[in-house]
């Protein structure tokens, strides 16, 4: 009889535990939805340039070696410029969803990412984050001429090099956003829900709250 | 005292070291942002927002170790007066309107925003603590299966509580987004 009660009490510890395990799996899936179906768009928060006009072509050294790049004027594809910095710690979670959209969108888009920052730290953080193959320029006025005040940053500059859409960016929907806009011909997502709740007669929808 | 008073006791103490251990790796990983939040709580001078990071971290290792070693008794009253020293801070934050600040604590759930239930939270973990004080100076668990049993009961602690934060998290999303739509 005793043994029968340990080999009970053990199995009902081992079934406890496993419950517990499967109900934190089930609400971290929850967790997930919920942070999933959040409204999501890259916030425009620009006061520099807006959507349409065009920035001064400007012609930026590459620190990954390779020719200058050119950024903004007359090209046969649209350009992403992604601003980041190596001390932001947002910047490296989204590091692989940037490499990742770019291989995807490569066929339409160049991309190039952007800093302000010491060389020192910016060849650290590209051994670290293995960014050896994209354009990488280190340019304080390239920041100011697309008023870039928080990080990460992104602007779509299509072929005439016009900015077709541009926000902060803290997830893959956000940054997903600024090539959705392109596609349905809005310069945001705000834009294009604005134009829908107006549509649908709603008139304080904000689909950006996400943004922290 | 009876064997039971014994287990339970080492359950709490394993469940703490956990806790502060998991803590304390969170913060490691995480210096930056823990550094940004203290800036966010506005209750040190700036300059000494990255040692009291270092300090806490320290401090939160030496918690989880002494709470595994003989040195039982001194651990649980550490842990005990951090979680209150912890407390105190998030009172006077949440007191100064700082709702959405995070509280600091995430681990495996990541954020967590700072409310009324991390107070409650630490408040029982206080009591958990200060009733484990009280039962012996050391460990006094007498065989290995009331070990087992302490090992077992930590763990449903420890996943009892990853729950609640996650549940705490969750709620977090839903009210968000129900003030999104409202």
């Amino acid at each position: 009889m005793p043994s029968f009660l340990i080999v009970s009490t053990v199995l009902l510890w081992v079934a406890v535990i496993v419950l517990m395990l499967v109900v934190f799996a089930l609400l971290r899936q929850v967790g997930v939805l919920y942070e999933r179906i959040a409204p999501a768009g890259a916030l425009m928060i620009n006061q520099q340039i807006k959507v349409g006009e065009t920035a001064a072509e400007m012609q930026l050294q590459n620190i990954n070696g390779g020719d200058n790049i050119v950024i903004g004027g007359m090209r046969d594809k649209a350009q992403l410029l992604f601003f980041v910095a190596p001390d932001c710690p947002v910047c490296k979670t989204l590091l692989p969803t940037f490499k990742s959209s770019a291989a995807a969108e490569h066929d339409w888009l160049n991309v190039v990412l952007a800093s302000d920052a010491s060389d020192e730290a910016l060849q650290k953080m590209v051994e670290q984050q293995s960014l050896q193959k994209f354009a990488f320029v280190n340019s304080q006025a390239l920041g100011m001429s697309y008023g870039v005040s928080k990080l990460p940053y992104a602007v779509l500059l299509d072929e005439k090099g016009a900015v077709q859409s541009l926000g902060l960016v803290n997830s893959r929907e956000h940054l997903e956003s600024l090539f959705e806009a392109r596609e349905r011909g809005v310069a945001s997502l705000q834009e294009y829900m604005k134009n829908q709740s107006a549509d649908n007669g709603v008139e304080s929808f904000d689909p950006v709250g996400v943004v922290k | 005292m009876n064997d039971l008073y014994y287990v339970m006791q080492g359950a709490a103490a394993i469940f703490a070291a956990l806790i502060f251990a998991q803590s304390a790796w969170h913060k490691q990983q995480n210096q930056q942002e823990f550094t940004k939040l203290l800036e966010d709580y506005a209750l040190l001078p700036s300059r000494m927002e990255s040692s009291a990071t270092k300090l806490l971290i320290c401090l939160e290792l030496i918690i989880a170790l002494l709470l595994l070693s003989p040195l039982l008794s001194i651990g649980l009253i550490m842990a005990a007066l951090l979680l209150a020293f912890y407390a105190v801070v998030m009172a006077i934050t949440l007191q100064r309107g700082k709702k959405l600040a995070d509280c600091g604590c995430g681990g495996t759930t990541g954020e967590h925003r700072l409310s009324r239930y991390q107070l409650i939270r630490n408040a029982m973990m206080i009591a958990m603590l200060s009733a484990a004080y009280f039962v012996a100076e050391t460990w006094q668990i007498p065989t290995i299966a009331h070990w087992v049993i302490a090992f077992a009961s930590a763990m449903f602690l420890y996943l009892l509580y990853v729950v609640f934060e996650q549940l705490n998290q969750n709620n977090y999303h839903k009210k968000q987004l129900e003030s999104r739509y409202a």
